[in-house]
């Protein structure tokens, strides 16, 4: 029995002729939890994502969103909001009437819709381009509306699918901070990236999916144990130590590797032997590690 | 309604700001109708204008009368060669249309046609290229016309009329191949002319402030003016051009906003509107609104510039306030088939172009249905392209009844209705 979440998903599965694409997948995201999908090209991970907010219909499963059940509904749907990768904005409309067109739609109006929107050109960064078209505006600029678009109408639950794909530096920390005060909000996020420095500072869990399946799901630290492996210390010694010494690890020519769960305890024995080092490097496991042990090193598009 | 009212009022907003759009759906339909209306003749300046050239080798004073009258033809523009070789390149080069030679025996006596100086007058030589045959058939009226418009003048003014007759008395005098007895009725002619003249002269004939024909031919000639019966024929080609504009107007509206269907697809917004709280009918309902609406305005449009601009009469306008609607209606449903026929923008471009083409060449968008030969008339019935120009058409000149009118705009209305259906059927399968 699954633990009850803002989200169930139960079972899901969908096939495109005879390719699987989701292969019978269990998901529960909490409220206010941000959850990370993480995954590969062509692992199900946007599959996944269109069905969880009903943009396509599973072949079997179920999705759950609380309360009110069918994510078809459009009560529920009105708590929705969907940053899809594609930029989905119009760009012939100003930032401000594509805000308030999609306030619109989710039933603002009046004074709550000019609020909201002055909210969103704050949220994007655009207030001073409020009156230009999308068409003049750079890639970073146009990412940062169409996550305001998503969060206009204040939704309870707001899917992010890969926000910060071709941004310079500095839209995408504004990206990361205002998701940041999205969760601080107690938004619930549903976010997908290749990018693991983004999941490891956003995501409160990860789900790391391949092939239609979920192979591991923990919070950062819970997935870095259980899949990371062992750290790594790498010493370059200044001259090849004497055959009496006795060093752990493997050394070949002058260097030294070391894999171990106590780094630091193995930095000190180092120090305490009759050898001269002149760089030390220490690997700690990361998300990284673990998506690549997990999914492996295989390009997936070629 | 709120909702598709916002979904139409986004599209029509996207819709002014697209200028190819704008140009396919307004600006083309408008030069259509400005070149055809002209092609066919209702361009406002000066048309059928026949270029010659005149060598006026008599230089007489008939002459030159003559070439100054043939100039002031509105169906001719007359320049003067000095020498025939010239005039005869320049209508070899077709830089104009014929030439006129006025040999030096040329004359436009009012006696000319009348026997004795036959041989003399007249003597006009007309350079025409053969294959013009229409145009030397209108020439040759022209320049009768002309001719006869001279004796008119000399029938009318006594004066020169008693100098005509003078000098043919002269001539009677001097004839030794005539023998009394005709001498003697020529005499008593040329003397009941002459005075006939006289007591015009004396009765002022020629100081009346009203033409000389007017005057010659008043109680001899009662003029009757009568009306050329207009009911169902079109009193302009741009009342004929200006219906089909606005069906190509509808066209471009169709195309575009089918177009932008398809971009919401390929673009992701349409992602965000199917998992917005809408039905997927208010968002079809919303773009269906939005080509209604622009339809319909560009319609009008057209027709304000076509009656404000060119004088295009509208016969019913309570019957065109029934096709318009209707005619837009039936492109919205053409729209909503064109939106399905591709997944990508360039494909629904190109394959709503197919779909056009033949509706537009065999329904009349390309050769006016009045114009059509029987066979292609009675192909026509396949295409919506005739019927919405026959609704149109048959507010703007055809003078049809509310009960004539009623079969185009039934068909107009369930073509709508019914491509709408298929469209929104095919479009939920795509998803």
């Amino acid at each position: 029995m699954l633990p009850s979440g803002l989200i169930n998903a139960q079972g899901l599965t969908k096939s495109f002729g005879e390719v699987a694409a989701v292969r019978g997948i269990d998901l529960t995201i909490a409220a206010a939890e941000t959850f990370g999908l993480l995954g590969p090209n062509g692992a199900g991970k946007s599959t996944t994502i269109h069905m969880l907010i009903g943009a396509l219909r599973p072949d079997a499963g179920s999705v759950v969103i609380e309360p009110g059940g069918d994510v078809t509904d459009p009560n529920v749907r009105r708590r929705l909001g969907v940053a899809p990768q594609d930029l989905a904005i119009y760009p012939d409309l100003t930032a401000e009437e594509n805000l308030a067109f999609f306030g619109k739609i989710y039933g603002l109006s009046g004074r709550r819709l000019t609020e909201r929107v002055d909210w969103g050109l704050e949220f994007s960064g655009l207030t001073s381009r409020r009156r230009d078209r999308v068409n003049t505006y750079s890639g970073g600029m146009k990412r940062r509306l169409n996550l305001a678009c998503a969060a206009v109408h204040e939704p309870a639950v707001l899917l992010c699918d890969e926000p910060t794909v071709g941004v310079d530096p500095q839209s995408r920390n504004h990206i990361f901070e205002s998701i940041e005060a999205l969760k601080a909000d107690g938004c619930t996020l549903l976010y997908t990236t290749h990018y693991m420095e983004e999941a490891e500072r956003l995501c409160d869990r990860v789900a790391v999916m391949d092939h239609g399946e979920i192979l591991a799901v923990g919070t950062v630290a819970e997935l870095v144990d259980a899949h990371g492996g062992l750290a790594e210390v790498q010493a370059e010694l200044t001259a090849p130590p004497d055959e009496s010494t006795q060093l752990p690890g493997t050394l070949c020519g002058t260097s030294l590797v070391v894999q171990t769960d106590r780094p630091f305890d193995v930095v000190g024995e180092l120090a305490k032997l009759d050898i001269e080092v002149s760089s030390l490097r220490l690997d700690q496991p990361n998300l990284e590690r673990v998506f690549l042990g997990l999914t492996g090193r295989k390009l997936r598009d070629s | 309604m709120s909702i598709i009212i916002t979904l139409a009022l986004k599209d029509l907003k996207l819709f002014t700001r697209d200028r190819l759009a704008v140009f396919w759906a307004v600006a083309f339909p408008l030069l259509f109708a400005l070149f055809f209306g002209s092609v066919f003749g209702g361009g406002g300046g000066p048309r059928g204008v026949m270029p010659i050239v005149v060598i006026d080798d008599a230089n007489t004073d008939a002459s030159r009368a003559f070439v100054k009258r043939l100039g002031e033809s509105d169906s001719l523009a007359v320049d003067t060669v000095e020498s025939a070789q010239e005039a005869d390149n320049l209508v070899r080069r077709g830089k104009r249309v014929a030439y006129l030679k006025l040999t030096p025996e040329f004359s436009d006596s009012v006696f000319a046609l009348f026997g004795g100086a036959q041989q003399d007058s007249a003597s006009i030589e007309l350079g025409v290229d053969p294959a013009r045959s229409a145009e030397r058939g209108m020439l040759v009226g022209l320049v009768t016309q002309t001719l006869f418009s001279g004796m008119t003048e000399q029938f009318t003014d006594p004066q020169q009329m008693m100098a005509q007759v003078t000098s043919m008395k002269a001539t009677l005098d001097d004839a030794e191949d005539l023998n009394p007895a005709q001498k003697k009725s020529l005499d008593q002619l040329f003397d009941a002319l002459g005075e006939f003249s006289e007591s015009a002269d004396a009765s002022g004939m020629n100081d009346s402030a009203q033409q000389p024909t007017q005057s010659l031919t008043s109680g001899l000639v009662a003029t009757k003016e009568v009306g050329r019966d207009r009911k169902g024929t079109p009193r302009s080609p741009f009342q004929i051009t200006f219906a089909s504009a606005i069906v190509w107007g509808l066209v471009g509206c169709a195309t575009t906003f089918a177009a932008s269907l398809v971009r919401e697809r390929t673009m992701g917004t349409m992602l965000r509107l199917r998992t917005a709280p809408l039905r997927q009918w208010q968002v079809l309902g919303g773009k269906g609104l939005a080509c209604f609406t622009a339809g319909l305005t560009i319609s009008c449009l057209l027709l304000t510039v076509g009656v404000a601009g060119l004088g295009v009469q509208v016969g019913s306008p309570g019957l065109l306030l029934v096709a318009l609607p209707c005619a837009a209606a039936c492109f919205t449903g053409i729209m909503m088939v064109m939106s399905v026929i591709g997944k990508t923008e360039a494909a629904v471009a190109g394959g709503s172009w197919v779909i056009v083409m033949p509706m537009a060449m065999l329904g009349g968008g390309m050769i006016p249905l009045v114009s059509m030969p029987s066979w292609m008339l009675t192909a026509s019935n396949i295409s919506p392209f005739k019927y919405a120009i026959l609704a149109i058409e048959g507010a703007i000149w055809r003078d049809l009844t509310l009960a004539e009118l009623a079969l185009p705009v039934t068909i107009l209305l369930g073509l709508a209705l019914g491509l709408y259906a298929v469209g929104v059927v095919l479009f939920r399968r795509q998803h």
